[in-house]
C-alpha cells in the first residue's frame, strides 16, 4: 500500500469534474418560506370562502328581517345581523366575493394597461420613451387617489365605476418597472445577439424580453391587488363604494363603524377578513420578492 | 460521505499540530521581536451561507515584518481576502467564525477580540486599502470629512493639531492635484485613480504600522497602478511599514514583493522568497500559475491550469489541487499534505518522523523559509 | 441651481395647470351638469342658479373664466353652503387639519426612523419583531379600522384621551397616531431595509476600518445613505396624510378641511370639491417640489442641474 501512495493517480471522469450544485430555484426558496406558504394558504382559502362561502347560509345578503336587527354571534347567524337584520356572515361572505373581485380586476387592468404603456416605452425607447416616461412623471406629481374619488363622483356608483377609477389611476408603478426591466434587458447580451441574427424585434420581445420581466410583473401585481382592495374599502369609508344591498368588505366595516359602541360585531368581523387577507397577501408579496429578486428582496 | 473525509483530514492536521505543542515556546520568542508586526498560526474562517458553512480559510498561517510587502496570490475565492479580513476582525460578526492558535497583530493578541478591541487596532496600527475605490467611500459625505474622521482620532498628532493641514499633506504625498479643493469635493466627483489615491490616503491618515491592500488596484488603469504601486514600495522602505499585498495579478506581485504566498481553496500552498517562488516554484499550483503568464520576448505557448477551481462548499477529498493536477498520485485523494519545506529533501527514515519534521515547518514559519504543501515532497524524500 | 429651481418651478406648475384642467373637465363631465345630479328643482330657481354661476356660458368660456379666478386664487363660491366661498372653507378649516397632518408627518418620520434604525442594528431582537409587527399590522389593518379601534379602547373603555373635536393637545393624540400608524410603520420598514443593504456596503466596512464605533458608523455612515429613500418617500407620504385626514377628521369629527372635503363628497357640492381638489393638488406638487429641493442637500450625487431619474 505504501508503494502504490506514489503512483500517478487513477482518475475518474466523476474526480475530475468539480461538483455543481445549483442555487435553490425560485420556487424552492418559495416553498423554505413558511409565512410565504401562510400567505398563499390565507389567499387561496379566501378564495374559496368566497366561491362556496354564501352556500353555507340560508339567508341572502340582500334579505333583510328587522325584527332580527343587531343581534349578536349566534347559531342562527354565526357573525350576528346588522341593524337591518341582514345576517352578518352572508354578508361578509359576498363582500369577499366582490372585494377580491375589485382586487383582481383592479390588478388585470393595471398589467394589462402597464405592461402595454411600458413596453412600448421601454422597447421603442429615444423619443417615443421621453415623451411617455414625461407623462407618467407628471401623473406621479398629482396624488391620485382624490382623481379616483373624483372618477367616482362623476361615474354611476358602482363595480365598473370602481375597476374603471382603480385600472386608470394605478397602473404608473406597473408601467415604469415593466419600461426599466425591458431598458435593462435590451442591453443584455443575449438580445443583442438575437437581434444580430435578424431575429424580427416582436419576437425577440415575445421570447426574450417579456419572460425576463415576469418577475418583477408578478411582484407588481401582488401588490396591486392588496392595495386596490384597500382603496376600495377607503372609497366606502367616505361613502364611495360599490352601490346598496351590495356590499364589500369596506362597506360593511364602515357600516360597523357607525355601530360601533353598540355593537362591536358588526364592525369585527369584517375588519378581520380584511385585515387577514391583506396580511396573506403581504406575506406572500414578501416571500415572492425574496424568492423572485434575492438581491433586491427585502433580508430579514 | 467527501464531508466525513473532510473531517478526517481536518482531525490529521490538528494530530499533526498538536504533536508540535512542545513547539510552540519558540513562537513566543519570535514575537519578542518588535518588527515582527504579525504572526498568523492555524487561522481557520468559517462563514455560515445559504448552502451551510463556508470553510474560507483553513489552517492559514502568515508572518510580516515590518517594512516588508507580503503578497498573497490565487484565485478568486481561494481567501485571500477574507485572509487580510481576518487580521482587522472585519469579517461580518452575525455570520462568520475565526479561530487561530495564533492571532498576533503588533504584539497583541486578538484572539478573543471583540469590535471594541479591534477598534483600538484599526487605523492607528493596522489600516486597509479596499479593492473598489468606487464603494470604498461613502457617496454622500466629502473627501475632507471622511479624511478627518481618521485623523481626528489618531493619538500620534498629540493634543493640538490642525486636521485641514494633515489632510492636505497626506492628499499632496498621494500626489493629488489642489488638494485644498478636494477636501470638499464628493468622492463621484473624482476619477477613480484619484479615488483610490483618497482610500490610501485615508489609510496613512491613522499613521499605521501595517497596511493591507486587498486588490488596490484591480480597478485601475495601468498608469495609475504603477504608481501607487511605487507608493506603497516607498511606504515599506521608507518607512517602515509592514504591507500585505493581495493580488491575482503575478507580475505586480513579483515587482513589488519581497515575499510570496500562494493560496488555493482557502490554504496556503507555497510561500517563500519571492525569488523562490518565481524561480523555483515547488507546488504544481505555483507551477501552474506560472506556466500560465506570458514569458517575456519568446513568443511561447500559454499553457492554462486544467479544470476549474473546486466548489468551495464540497472540497476534494486529500489535496484539494488533486483534480487539476498534472503530478497527482494516490495519496494526493487520499490524505491532505502537510506543510514541508525545502530543508527537508535530504532528510530520510520513516513516515512519522517526516511527518513531525513538516509540522515543525508548519508551526513556525521562518520569515526567509520556502515551504510548500504538497506530497511530492515527500516522494521526494523518500526516493 | 437658480436655473434649476425655475425650471422646477415651471413644470410644478404646468402640472398644476394640467390638474386643474383635469378637474374641470371631469366636473362638467357630469351628466346634466353639477346641479340635476340629485334634488329635482323647480325650473325658476335652476335658471337663476345657472344664471348666477353662467352655467349657460359655453365650456371654454367658463373655463377661462375659472382659470382666471384661480390665477387670483379665487377658488369659487360653494354651491350647498349659501354665501360661502371655498377659499373661506380652506382659510377656516385647514390650519386645522395643517396641525393634524404636520403632528403626524414628525411622528411618522421621528419614529419611523428610531424603529426602524433599532431593529436594523438588533436584528432578531425583540424590537425587531416588535417593528415587524406593527408594520404588517399598519398594511394590514385599514386606517380608518385602526382610528376606530383606538377609540372604542382608549377612548370609550379607558377614558384616556378625548375621541372627538379638536380643542387642545390631549385632543390631537388619537388623531395624529391613527393618522402616523401607517406611515410609521412603512418608514420604519423602508429604514430597516436601507440600513440592512447599507451595512452590507464596502463603505460601512471602510468605516469599521477606521475604528468608528457602532454608532459613529451608524449616525455618520449608514443612516444618511439609508434614509434616501424615506425622503423620496415623502411626496407621496403627504398624499397619504392627505387622504387619510379624511378619514380621521371624520371618525374623530375634527372641523378640518378633511371632513368638508368628505361631506361636499356627500352632498354632491361640487364647486367645493373641485376647489379643495385643486388646493390638496397644488400642495402636493409644491411639496414634492421641496422635497427635490432638499434631496441633494443630502445626496451630493443628485445635482440640481440635472434631472434625476
Amino acid at each position: 500500500m505504501e508503494n502504490t501512495d506514489f503512483l500517478p493517480l487513477q482518475r475518474t471522469d466523476a474526480s475530475a469534474e468539480s461538483v455543481y450544485v445549483a442555487r435553490p430555484s425560485a420556487w424552492y426558496r418559495l416553498q423554505q418560506n413558511k409565512l410565504a406558504l401562510v400567505g398563499l394558504g390565507i389567499i387561496v382559502v379566501m378564495i374559496i370562502l368566497a366561491i362556496v362561502g354564501p352556500m353555507f347560509s340560508s339567508y341572502t345578503y340582500a334579505e333583510q328581517d328587522l325584527m332580527a336587527a343587531n343581534q349578536g354571534p349566534s347559531s342562527a347567524h354565526w357573525f350576528g345581523t346588522d341593524t337591518l337584520g341582514r345576517d352578518l356572515y352572508t354578508r361578509v361572505m359576498y363582500g369577499a366575493r366582490i372585494s377580491l373581485t375589485i382586487g383582481f380586476v383592479a390588478a388585470l387592468i393595471n398589467l394589462v394597461i402597464g405592461v402595454i404603456y411600458g413596453g412600448v416605452s421601454g422597447f421603442f425607447g429615444g423619443k417615443v420613451d421621453r415623451v411617455m416616461m414625461g407623462i407618467v412623471d407628471i401623473l406621479y406629481g398629482i396624488p391620485l387617489l382624490l382623481y379616483v374619488i373624483l372618477l367616482m363622483v362623476v361615474l354611476e356608483p358602482g363595480l365598473t365605476s370602481i375597476f374603471i377609477a382603480l385600472g386608470i389611476a394605478y397602473w404608473l408603478t406597473m408601467a415604469r418597472i415593466v419600461r426599466s426591466q425591458i431598458i435593462k434587458i435590451k442591453k443584455e447580451e443575449y438580445v443583442i445577439a438575437a437581434q444580430s441574427m435578424g431575429i424580427p424585434s416582436w419576437r425577440i420581445l415575445w421570447r426574450h424580453i417579456l419572460p425576463n420581466c415576469a418577475g418583477p410583473i408578478i411582484i407588481t401585481m401582488t401588490l396591486a391587488i392588496p392595495e386596490a382592495i384597500f382603496t376600495e374599502a377607503f372609497l366606502s369609508f367616505i361613502g364611495l363604494g360599490v352601490s346598496a344591498p351590495m356590499a364589500s368588505w369596506g362597506v360593511l366595516a364602515a357600516e360597523g363603524i357607525n355601530s360601533m359602541r353598540s355593537y362591536p360585531f358588526q364592525l369585527i368581523f369584517p375588519a378581520l377578513a380584511i385585515s387577514i387577507t391583506m396580511l396573506g397577501f403581504a406575506f406572500f408579496g414578501d416571500g415572492l420578492r425574496n424568492a423572485l429578486d434575492p438581491k433586491g428582496g427585502d433580508k430579514s | 460521505m467527501m464531508n466525513v473525509d473532510m473531517h478526517a483530514n481536518r482531525d490529521a492536521e490538528s494530530v499533526a499540530s498538536n504533536m508540535m505543542q512542545p513547539n510552540m515556546s519558540g513562537m513566543e520568542h519570535m514575537n519578542e521581536h518588535t518588527d515582527v508586526l504579525v504572526n498568523v498560526d492555524n487561522l481557520c474562517v468559517t462563514i455560515d451561507t445559504f448552502r451551510g458553512p463556508l470553510q474560507a480559510v483553513r489552517h492559514n498561517s502568515l508572518t510580516v515584518r515590518a517594512g516588508e510587502i507580503l503578497g498573497i496570490v490565487g484565485e478568486s475565492g481561494c481567501g485571500k481576502s477574507v485572509t487580510a479580513n481576518a487580521l482587522m476582525g472585519l469579517l461580518p460578526l452575525r455570520n462568520t467564525v475565526v479561530t487561530a492558535d495564533t492571532l498576533m497583530v503588533d504584539g497583541h493578541d486578538c484572539r478573543n477580540y471583540t469590535e471594541s478591541d479591534w477598534n483600538t487596532l484599526r487605523s492607528s496600527t493596522v489600516a486597509m486599502v479596499f479593492q473598489d475605490p468606487m464603494t470604498a467611500l461613502n457617496p454622500i459625505l466629502s473627501i475632507g470629512t471622511q479624511l478627518y474622521e481618521v485623523i481626528t482620532r489618531t493619538p500620534a498628532y498629540g493634543e493640538s493639531y490642525d486636521k485641514r493641514a494633515i489632510a492636505i499633506d497626506l492628499l499632496t504625498k498621494m500626489g493629488i492635484s489642489s488638494p485644498e479643493k478636494r477636501l470638499k469635493q464628493y468622492p463621484h466627483e473624482l476619477s477613480g485613480g484619484m479615488r483610490q489615491r483618497v482610500v490610501i490616503a485615508m489609510a496613512l491618515a491613522g499613521k499605521p504600522k501595517l497596511i493591507l491592500a486587498d486588490e488596490p488596484t484591480t480597478a485601475l488603469d495601468v498608469t495609475t497602478e504603477v504608481q501607487i504601486l511605487k507608493l506603497l514600495q516607498q511606504l515599506a522602505k521608507e518607512e517602515g511599514i509592514g504591507v500585505i499585498f493581495i493580488s491575482h495579478n503575478l507580475r505586480v506581485v513579483a515587482q513589488l514583493c519581497d515575499r510570496v504566498m500562494v493560496m488555493y481553496a482557502g490554504q496556503c500552498v507555497e510561500s517563500g522568497s519571492v525569488e523562490d517562488i518565481f524561480l523555483k516554484p515547488s507546488h504544481p499550483y505555483t507551477q501552474g500559475l506560472l506556466r500560465s503568464l506570458p514569458q517575456g520576448k519568446a513568443r511561447g505557448e500559454l499553457v492554462a491550469i486544467e479544470g476549474q477551481p473546486p466548489d468551495v462548499y464540497v472540497l476534494p477529498t486529500g489535496c484539494a489541487f488533486h483534480p487539476r493536477c498534472p503530478d497527482a498520485m494516490n495519496i494526493c485523494a487520499k490524505e491532505e499534505p502537510l506543510m514541508s519545506g525545502q530543508v527537508q529533501h535530504e532528510l530520510e527514515g520513516d513516515g512519522q518522523q517526516y511527518e513531525q519534521q513538516c509540522g515543525k515547518v508548519i508551526e513556525q514559519p521562518q520569515v526567509q523559509q520556502h515551504v510548500y504543501r504538497c506530497w511530492l515532497a515527500r516522494k521526494e524524500a523518500s526516493l | 441651481m437658480g436655473r434649476y429651481i425655475l425650471q422646477r418651478l415651471g413644470s410644478s406648475l404646468i402640472i398644476i395647470w394640467i390638474i386643474i384642467t383635469i378637474t374641470f373637465l371631469l366636473m362638467h363631465a357630469i351628466p346634466g351638469g353639477p346641479f340635476t345630479a340629485e334634488k329635482k328643482l323647480p325650473p325658476q330657481v335652476k335658471a337663476s342658479i345657472e344664471e348666477k354661476y353662467h352655467l349657460n356660458d359655453p365650456l371654454w368660456k367658463q373655463y377661462t373664466d375659472y382659470m382666471g379666478r384661480i390665477v387670483q386664487f379665487d377658488l369659487g363660491p360653494s354651491f350647498k353652503y349659501e354665501g360661502r366661498s371655498v377659499n373661506e372653507i380652506i382659510d377656516e378649516s385647514f390650519p386645522v387639519s395643517a396641525q393634524l397632518g404636520f403632528g403626524a408627518l414628525l411622528v411618522a418620520i421621528i419614529g419611523g426612523i428610531t424603529a426602524g434604525a433599532i431593529s436594523a442594528m438588533r436584528p432578531n431582537s425583540w424590537i425587531d419583531y416588535l417593528v415587524t409587527i406593527k408594520y404588517t399590522l399598519g398594511i394590514s389593518v385599514p386606517t380608518f379600522i385602526i382610528g376606530a379601534l383606538l377609540v372604542y379602547w382608549l377612548g370609550f373603555t379607558f377614558h384616556w384621551f378625548p375621541v372627538a373635536l379638536w380643542k387642545g393637545p390631549s385632543y390631537m393624540v388619537l388623531p395624529v397616531l391613527t393618522l402616523a400608524a401607517q406611515p410609521t410603520a412603512f418608514i420604519a420598514r423602508l429604514t430597516r431595509s436601507g440600513l440592512l443593504d447599507v451595512f452590507e456596503q464596502e463603505y460601512i466596512k471602510t468605516a469599521r476600518a477606521k475604528g468608528l464605533s457602532q454608532s459613529e458608523i451608524l449616525l455618520k455612515h449608514a443612516l444618511g445613505n439609508a434614509i434616501l429613500p424615506v425622503i423620496t418617500y415623502i411626496g407621496p407620504l403627504a398624499a397619504a396624510l392627505l387622504t387619510g385626514s379624511f378619514i380621521v377628521e371624520t371618525i374623530f369629527a375634527i372641523p378640518g378641511l378633511g371632513q368638508y372635503f368628505v361631506t361636499s363628497i356627500y352632498n354632491r357640492d361640487y364647486t367645493v370639491i373641485l376647489g379643495i381638489t385643486v388646493f390638496y393638488s397644488a400642495l402636493v406638487v409644491g411639496l414634492n417640489l421641496v422635497v427635490d429641493m432638499i434631496y441633494p442637500m443630502i445626496d451630493p450625487r443628485v445635482t440640481m442641474q440635472e434631472d434625476k431619474d
